[in-house]
């Protein structure tokens, strides 16, 4: 009792489980927030007005009507086809047809979203590839790195003419 | 040299006290990095996925529209924050269009995301109110496809 070499210390707090309290709360922040879906296509829709205009002067030679029925089914022209292979036709009808082709797509009120959707996505990729491929040949560069005349002129010469109809 | 050998030398463990500053870090990270959205989606939708898919650029101010479905299972759309049916909703539109400034609505930019079985038949008439409204620019909200050929 007199000899009290060793003092009593009163021990710390114990911080080891630092380090869980805050992996604790990183998780509860990641999931807890809606991350945002940021990615999409963007599209242009047509003005009101020139709608009946455009159906009167229309050369059916130039035009390849694509109709996704109920089910999901695609024809071309009336004749079945398949969504997954009808890149190369699309892209063989623009390229001949030159900037004077019209894709005219009418959608069935019962079809579902995704179907459109994808061949929207075939559609626009089609557009892209044979974009990329001229810019490569005249330019020697991709699509997207071309500069802002070099695009305009690209444009001109393959514009996007897709017409939905109702 | 010989008796004194019974105190075992360890090498020193790894000091972990910092450990929850690095988690505390990311924390920050990722709370800087995530956009936050100022609105609950009400309705449950699944966009669907394709190739052609674009980062948004930050200039173009937009108003979402959600196609999806709600608690009874049938198909309602909602705008921005407003739960809505079809004829509504060129006025909503509207609406919030004009509450914007005149540089926003130059920069406009309709969000659509429609759950993936959803009947053309909305969308399309959704895209038909749009055009008569005057607001041009949809885009198809979606995610990306990994190219699997």
């Amino acid at each position: 009792m007199i000899f009290r070499r060793k003092r009593r210390e009163v021990p710390g707090l114990n911080t080891t489980s630092t380090a869980d309290i805050s992996f604790m709360l990183l998780v509860f922040f990641l999931v807890t927030t809606s991350m945002d879906v940021d990615k999409g296509m963007n599209r242009q829709l047509p003005p009101k007005q020139d709608e009946k205009q455009e159906m009167m002067d229309v050369d059916r030679s130039k035009v390849m009507s694509l109709a996704l029925s109920e089910e999901g089914l695609l024809t071309i022209d009336e004749k079945p086809a398949n969504i997954d292979k009808i890149r190369r036709q699309l892209k063989e009808f623009i390229v001949v047809i030159g900037p004077s082709h019209i894709i005219e797509l009418k959608t069935d009120r019962k079809c579902d979203y995704d179907t459109y959707f994808h061949l929207q996505n075939e559609i626009v990729r089609s557009y892209r590839e044979i974009r990329d491929a001229a810019s490569k040949h005249m330019f020697g560069k991709p699509y997207s790195k071309c500069s802002v005349e070099q695009r305009e002129q690209l444009l001109e010469k393959y514009p996007q003419r897709v017409q939905e109809v109702y | 040299m010989q008796i004194r050998r019974k105190k075992h030398r360890s090498v020193p463990g790894l000091n972990m006290a910092s450990m929850p500053d690095l988690i505390f870090t990311v924390l920050f990270f990722f709370m800087i990095v995530t956009h936050m959205r100022n609105e609950t989606v009400k309705v449950k939708l699944q966009v669907p996925q394709g190739t052609e898919v674009t980062k948004s650029s930050n200039k173009f101010s937009t108003i979402n529209i959600y196609i999806g479905r709600n608690n009874y299972g049938d198909t309602q759309i909602q705008v921005n924050d407003r739960m809505c049916s079809l004829e509504q909703v060129g006025t909503l539109v509207r609406n919030f269009k004009a509450n914007l400034s005149e540089e926003s609505q130059e920069n406009l930019i309709i969000n659509l995301r429609a759950d993936r079985n959803t009947d053309m038949g909305i969308v399309n008439d959704l895209k038909k109110e749009l055009r008569n409204i005057g607001a041009l620019t949809i885009r198809y909200s979606a995610t990306e496809k990994t190219n699997v050929k």
